[in-house]
C-alpha cells in the first residue's frame, strides 16, 4: 500500500438513492383493441376477480381496494368509449398513474415488452388525430396494430379531472 | 402549346370526385384490409398495413356527409407526398368507389372551384372542367396533414369545436390548372429501395408528353406508365401489386443500363478494336519471344525408343516402274 493511500482517510460510502426508470410497454388487449401504455406509468396488474362492484353510478365498472384506499377501474369498448359494465372477456386490470390519480383499465390479457425499442411508435398522422384523444401513435407489433396511449391523457379520457375519485 | 400533365381522377362516390397529379400515385389496392382507429376523425376509415407500414385511410365522401358508403368494400389509392421538399416521402390512402382513371390536365381547362363542398378550398390546388363538371386538383399533402372539419361526435373529455380548418389555398378566378400540384418531384420507389434523394428533374417524369398528342384533351390516356392498372379491378390485389412493381423495376433497370445510341456506340467500338489490333501488332514486332535455340549436341537429344516418324521418302526409295519386256 502506498504512503498516499495510507494517509487518505477512509471514505464512508454515502447512501445512494437508486431511481429505477422502467422501460418498455404494457400491452392490454380489450375487445379486439390492443392498447400500449408505458411501463413507467403502471402501478400494478390485478385480476378482475379482486374488484369490488361499482355502486356510484359513474362510468367505472368496479373498484380496486387496498389498505383502506380504492381506485376506480374502467372498461373501454372498441370505439374507446367507457363501457357501462365489465366486459365478459375481461380477466385482468391495469392500474396506472394519471395526473396524481390512480385509475384502472380492464382487459382480456396483458403482455409486457421489456424495452422501449420493442415498439416503434411513429407519431399519429395529423389526419387521424383529434384534440383530446389520448392516443399518441400507432404501432405494428407482430403484424397487429397497437394503439399507443399517453397515460395522463387516458386518465382524463376515462374520468375528467373534475370528478372525485379515490380515498 | 399549353403544358399538359397527367393526373388521376378519383371517384369518392355520391358524385364526389377529384384528381391528383400523376406523380403522387403509389398503388391502387382493390380490397384492402382496414383496421379502424378509435377516436379518429369521422373522415378516417382507419389504417391499412401497406408494405409493412401503417397508412391512414381517409374517405372524403364521409367528409362530405355521405355516410352511406361506410362499411362497403371499396378500393383504396395509396398516395405519396412530402410535407416539404426536403422531408422524406410519406404515404396516405384515399377510399375510392371506383378504380382511378388517368386524365390530362392543362391550363385551358381551369375553372373556378365549386363552393360546395366547402372543404375543397382547403385541399385543392386548382380546378378543371372535366366531362362538363368542375373537378378539383388536390394538393395531396394537405389531405393528410390538415385537420379537417367533419361531423364528429364530441370526444368524452374535449369538445370537437377545437378542430380548425386551414385557410383556402385557392382563390377565385383560378386560371392556372397546372401548378405546383404537378411538380414532378416524386417518382415512386419501393420504400425498401428508396434512395435518400428520389427527386428527378422536371421533364423526366411520365407527365411530360409530346405536345402534338394532346390536341383534343381531356381524354383518357393509354396507361403507358402503369400497364396493369386498367386491369386492376379484375385481378387479385396481390397480382396487381406485383405486376406494377415488376414493370416499374423493369423500366428502371432498362433506363439505368440502356445501351448508348448506335450513332455514338459504333465509333467507340471501332476505335477500341483498332487500338487492340495496334497493340497486338506492336507486341508481335517488339515484345514477342524469339524461337527457342536448340542445341546441336547429339547427346542432348533424346533418342526415341521406337521411331514412329515416317520414313523419309527419297527418289531412290521410290520403286522404279517395271520394265516392260520388248515385244
Amino acid at each position: 500500500m502506498s504512503a498516499r493511500a495510507q494517509r487518505a482517510p477512509r471514505q464512508t460510502p454515502a447512501p445512494v438513492s437508486v431511481s429505477v426508470t422502467l422501460a418498455g410497454w404494457v400491452l392490454l388487449t380489450m375487445d379486439g383493441l390492443r392498447l400500449a401504455l408505458p411501463q413507467k406509468d403502471i402501478l400494478t396488474i390485478e385480476l378482475v376477480s379482486a374488484l369490488q362492484p361499482a355502486r356510484d353510478g359513474g362510468d367505472e365498472v368496479g373498484w380496486f381496494a387496498q389498505d383502506a384506499q380504492r381506485w376506480p377501474v374502467y372498461c373501454l369498448d372498441r370505439r374507446f368509449t367507457p363501457a357501462p359494465a365489465l366486459a365478459a372477456t375481461a380477466r385482468v386490470c391495469v392500474l396506472f398513474r394519471s395526473d396524481e390519480r390512480i385509475l384502472g383499465l380492464a382487459g382480456t390479457q396483458v403482455s409486457l415488452l421489456a424495452a422501449d425499442e420493442d415498439l416503434s411508435v411513429p407519431p399519429l398522422p395529423a389526419c387521424l388525430a383529434r384534440p383530446g384523444s389520448p392516443l399518441i401513435g400507432l404501432a405494428l407489433h407482430r403484424h397487429a396494430i397497437v394503439a399507443v396511449a399517453h397515460a395522463p391523457a387516458l386518465g382524463r379520457h376515462l374520468s375528467p379531472l373534475t370528478a372525485a375519485h379515490g380515498g | 402549346v399549353a403544358e399538359q400533365r397527367a393526373a388521376w381522377l378519383f371517384d369518392f362516390g355520391a358524385g364526389l370526385r377529384a384528381a391528383v397529379g400523376g406523380q403522387h400515385l403509389a398503388e391502387y389496392l382493390r380490397a384492402p384490409e382496414v383496421v379502424e382507429v378509435p377516436l379518429a376523425p369521422a373522415l378516417a376509415r382507419g389504417v391499412l398495413v401497406w408494405r409493412e407500414r401503417l397508412v391512414p385511410l381517409l374517405d372524403l365522401g364521409l367528409l362530405a356527409g355521405n355516410d352511406d358508403g361506410r362499411g362497403e368494400s371499396v378500393g383504396a389509392i395509396v398516395l405519396a407526398y412530402q410535407q416539404t421538399p426536403e422531408s422524406p416521402l410519406e404515404y396516405g390512402a384515399l377510399a375510392l368507389a371506383a378504380a382511378p382513371r388517368e386524365i390530362g390536365v392543362r391550363d385551358e381547362l381551369a375553372c373556378d372551384l365549386p363552393a360546395e363542398p366547402a372543404f375543397w378550398g382547403a385541399l385543392a390546388a386548382s380546378c378543371i372542367t372535366y366531362e362538363g363538371r368542375p373537378t378539383p386538383i388536390l394538393r395531396v399533402r394537405n389531405i393528410f396533414t390538415l385537420a379537417l372539419v367533419a361531423p364528429d361526435a364530441p370526444l368524452r373529455a374535449t369538445p370537437a369545436a377545437a378542430i380548425s380548418v386551414a385557410e383556402p389555398e385557392i382563390g377565385a378566378n383560378q386560371t392556372c390548372a397546372v401548378n405546383d400540384a404537378f411538380v414532378p418531384c416524386l417518382e415512386f420507389v419501393a420504400p425498401e429501395e428508396m434512395p435518400p434523394t428520389a427527386v428527378e428533374p422536371a421533364g423526366t417524369a411520365e407527365a411530360s408528353a409530346p405536345a402534338n398528342g394532346w390536341t383534343h384533351v381531356p381524354e383518357e390516356s393509354t396507361f403507358g406508365d402503369v400497364p396493369m392498372l386498367r386491369r386492376a379491378t379484375a385481378e387479385p390485389q396481390g397480382m396487381f401489386s406485383r405486376s406494377v412493381l415488376f414493370y416499374r423495376r423493369l423500366r428502371e433497370t432498362v433506363r439505368r443500363y440502356r445501351l448508348p445510341e448506335p450513332r455514338r456506340f459504333w465509333p467507340r467500338l471501332a476505335a477500341g478494336a483498332a487500338t487492340v489490333l495496334a497493340v497486338l501488332l506492336l507486341w508481335n514486332f517488339f515484345g514477342a519471344p524469339k524461337e527457342t535455340p536448340v542445341s546441336d549436341n547429339e547427346s542432348s537429344r533424346t533418342r526415341p525408343v521406337v521411331n514412329v516418324a515416317p520414313a523419309k521418302i527419297t527418289r531412290a526409295a521410290v520403286p522404279a516402274a517395271p520394265v516392260q519386256p520388248p515385244k
